[in-house]
């Protein structure tokens, strides 16, 4: 099977921290990857890498085939590619339909084609009503949703979302999920960041865990499964303490009164 | 709400400033520290310098001079404190209620510390000690009467810092909506504007020039009738000299008799200027004490206080009916409507603005042009930046048609290039910067698949229709005042294009070399850097040099007709055709270059714009 996303040796450095410490990704086309770890763990750094936002201090990544450090490739994996960066890419002072024209025309879709498209997203996505609002009016949701439907309009071969469930409602929740059932369904490949063990157990069918900047973890859901559970797991490799250990750190914490 | 409350609070305000000063890294921190060194000298100087005038000039003065005096301190704060109110009207992480009501103070408790510690600030850090220094000098020098001038001074000090807190308040819950938070930020912004260029404006218009001109006048022409006297032998020289010194005397006498009438009503203007507005009652107050008569400092002090406790009161009823959510700022509170359901549009539907084509440009570039165009009339940060030359437009303007001016046929173009440089220069900040105005949005632009030449032109193009009406107003009054030969104005259609080529070339590059975070929904820089900050200036100012290039074809017509005797022919302009081509031609060059480069530098500029606004 060919590969969506390979690394090797990938690395950020900010100053002396380094986010991303050579890792080795492997994607493959068609599948649901979910990319697991505790909150500054390199999650989002590796998404931005991997989509042309961030350039690496190290090592090579191949995006659908394309060598992402070189321009021209890039430009050409670009035009497969839907994301949704960790903090959006909106344009403040363009409502929905506007930004969701502007990103249909860069990626030069049809104009009609881009109106049938928009009319459908807004509506399965429940923005319709709040088309006409500028992006700067939404709440935080309502723009987690705006950029999901920005990612999909060109109908892209791989998609990179970066924690595409935080502040959405569950009903929406529910409709991005079989979204993206259906999408890695018909053999596209979804790259997600996730804190929600759950929505990535019940969708993923690959997972990776980083922990401060390394991937100590990558393998099918299936393997996983075989030895822990994906909670245990990770936990195990975020390195979490046992149950209660926490608040016994914290005796002041017991009892009641002061 | 206990002292470690006010104490926490203060911290917090002064903490907050801090921060924001620091996030300039080393440049800021170094004029932080020089000023955190001199804070206290200053203040004592301050108090001292104003002694000394108080103790030794002031006694002697007249009481109109007292009042004035007083009304330019009161001024000086008015516009410092106003000053100070923007920047915390734009301060991304405002004071709001709403953050501390969840601890253990109550909302009373909340509301007071609240407006304790708002009198940290550097107004009155500068104006207290001045005044009270002012005051004891004169009540050493004069009368103990004087102490009391004290009074109306701390109820002047209650009774703005109390308004504006009122109106802070109300403003604070106005700006709930984002949206309507910057339209606020932005009108606040252009009346402060305004009113801090109306000396400018008195200045230029001069109501007083009719008067003292017309004695320059006069005596100009009392001379010129003398020297025809002279020179026709009506009169021998020592009588011309005689009649001029005559005429010297005598309009000098004159020149005195107006300038003490002006005085007079300037006086006037004064007094009851000071007694319509309450907020003069405290120069007014202090202006009687030093005549001996307390009276008005103790009423001014009476009116002020009860204007401070009003506003507070107001202010805090405001506060209880947000905190009970009684209050709406407007807002309807009737049912949001129903949701409507949306049938698809008719592919016949009207086209949108975002959906049309430019003709003669790529996909990529017209969708940018319409985008960036759109985003840029929308955002009231750039509004602002573009009603800017309306104040412009009324100084020229004033300028223009305040007297006749001669100004040759040949010249007349260099007003047109003048005014076309002040539309450009204004709308600089548009495309010097213009990834920053993007902020997080410029992440699309990174993400897309475009080809970056086709984004720089798409961003360049979107400028030119707002130059273009930004000039219209000032060329059609330049037009009014010196018109042009017809070969000239058409010659200014071609240089107005080859200054647009100029300025997004320089622009361009400035914007890929130097980003500077803008903060968000405002023209404020997040941050400032030394170096990005010296390129942008330094490229601006190399801009303006560049520019003179428009100048070659009017500049060849001139020199042909002084040192060649070829007049009315219309050289320049061929010359501006073939030199607009030649700038078009180097701009299309320029644009695959630098696209290739915006694409090397692009996450750089990406790390550059979002990091230091997020």
């Amino acid at each position: 099977m060919t590969l969506a996303i390979e690394t090797s040796q990938l690395s950020r450095s900010f100053g002396d921290f380094r986010a991303v410490d050579g890792i080795d990704l492997r994607v493959e086309r068609g599948t649901f990857y979910g990319f697991l770890g505790p909150n500054g763990a390199g999650k989002s750094t590796t998404i931005k890498m991997l989509t042309g936002l961030l350039a690496p201090s190290n090592g090579e990544m191949r995006v659908l085939g394309y060598n992402m450090a070189d321009r021209v490739e890039s430009i050409e994996a670009k035009k497969r590619l839907g994301v949704i960066p960790e903090d959006l890419a909106l344009f403040d002072n363009l409502t929905a339909r506007e930004y969701l024209t502007f990103v249909g025309r860069m990626y030069l879709v049809p104009r009609e084609t881009i109106r049938t498209r928009i009319d459908e997203l807004l509506a399965i996505l429940g923005l319709e009503a709040e088309e006409k609002k500028l992006a700067m009016e939404y709440s935080h949701g309502m723009k987690k949703k705006l950029a999901l439907a920005a990612a999909l309009l060109s109908n892209p071969d791989l998609l990179f979302l970066d924690e595409p469930f935080e502040g959405v409602d569950a009903v929406t929740s529910r409709v991005i999920r079989d979204l993206l059932a259906g999408f890695v369904a018909r053999g596209s490949t979804v790259f997600l960041t996730s804190h929600v063990l759950e929505i990535v157990e019940r969708l993923c069918t690959h997972v990776g865990i980083i922990v401060k900047g390394k991937l100590v973890e990558q393998s099918s859901l299936e393997e996983l499964r075989q030895s822990s559970s994906l909670e245990t797991r990770f936990l195990e490799m975020a390195g979490a303490g046992l149950d209660g250990e926490a608040s016994h750190k914290l005796p002041w914490l017991e009892g009641v009164g002061r | 709400m206990n002292i470690e409350h006010l104490r926490a609070f203060i911290w917090l305000r002064w903490r907050l400033f801090v921060n924001q000063l620091t996030r300039g890294r080393t440049a800021n921190l170094i004029v932080f520290g020089i000023l955190g060194v001199l804070a206290i000298p200053s203040i004592v100087s301050l108090f001292i310098g104003a002694f000394v005038i108080g103790y030794v000039a002031m006694p002697e003065s007249d009481p109109t001079v007292h009042l004035l005096v007083w009304d330019g301190l009161a001024l000086g704060f008015l516009f410092m404190w106003s000053i100070g109110i923007l920047q915390e009207l734009q301060r991304s992480e405002g004071m709001s209620l709403s953050k501390f009501l969840h601890l253990p103070v109550s909302v009373a408790g909340v509301f007071v510390l609240n407006y304790f510690s708002t009198l940290l600030s550097l107004s009155l850090v500068i104006f207290v000690p001045t005044m009270t220094g002012l005051v004891v000098g004169m009540t050493l020098s004069m009368d103990s009467m004087y102490l009391v001038a004290l009074f109306p001074i701390l109820a002047f000090f209650f009774a703005v810092t109390a308004l504006t807190y009122h109106f802070q308040g109300w403003l604070a819950s106005m700006m709930v909506n984002p949206r309507r938070r910057r339209t606020v930020i932005v009108m606040i912004t252009l009346v402060f504007v305004f009113f801090a260029q109306a000396p400018s404006l008195i200045h230029v218009i001069q109501p007083w020039r009719g008067a003292l001109e017309d004695l320059g006048e006069k005596l100009a022409k009392d001379q010129k009738d003398l020297d025809a006297e002279f020179g026709a032998g009506k009169v021998t020289a020592i009588q011309h000299t005689e009649k001029v010194q005559e005429s010297i005397r005598k309009r000098t006498s004159e020149s005195n008799g107006q300038g003490k009438k002006l005085w007079s009503q300037v006086e006037e203007v004064a007094w009851v200027a000071n007694l319509a507005v309450p907020i003069g009652w405290m120069p007014l107050g202090a202006a009687w004490c030093a005549e001996g008569n307390p009276l008005p400092a103790i009423l001014a002090t009476l009116v002020l206080t009860g204007i401070g406790a009003a506003s507070l009161w107001r202010s805090y009823r405001t506060t209880l009916r947000m905190y009970l959510g009684e209050f709406t700022a407007g807002d309807s509170v009737s049912n949001p409507p129903p949701t409507k359901s949306v049938a698809p549009l008719d592919p016949a539907d009207k086209v949108t603005l975002i959906e049309k084509q430019i003709p003669g440009l790529s996909e990529y570039a017209t969708v940018v042009a319409l985008v960036t165009f759109r985003s840029i009339i929308r955002a009231p940060e750039t509004k602002m930046l573009l009603l800017s030359p309306i104040i412009m437009l009324g100084i020229f303007g004033t300028m223009m048609f305040r007297g006749p001016m001669y100004m040759p046929d040949m010249v007349r173009p260099l007003v047109f290039v003048g005014v076309m440089a002040i539309a450009l220069l204004t709308a600089w900040q548009l495309v010097a910067n213009q990834f920053s105005l993007d902020r997080a949005a410029f992440r699309a632009y990174v993400l897309c698949p475009a080809p970056r030449r086709e984004i720089l032109l798409g961003k360049n193009l979107a400028v030119a229709p707002i130059v273009a009406v930004l000039a219209l107003p000032m060329v059609a009054l330049a037009q009014i005042a010196f018109p042009m030969r017809i070969d000239h104005l058409a010659a200014f259609l071609f240089q107005f294009v080859s200054m647009l080529a100029i300025f997004a070339m320089v622009a361009n590059v400035c914007s890929i070399l130097a980003p500077i975070p803008m903060a968000q929904g405002t023209l404020k820089p997040a941050s400032t850097h030394f170096l990005p900050t010296v390129i942008q200036l330094g490229l601006f100012m190399l801009h303006a040099g560049f520019q003179s290039v428009v100048l070659l074809p009017i500049g060849i017509e001139i020199l042909l007709a002084h040192f060649a005797s070829i007049e009315g022919w219309p050289i320049a302009l061929p010359l501006s055709i073939v030199e607009c081509g030649v700038l078009v031609l180097i701009y299309r060059w320029t644009l695959g270059w630098q696209g290739d480069w915006l694409m090397t530098r692009e996450q750089r500029i990406l790390e550059e714009v979002t990091a230091k606004t997020q």
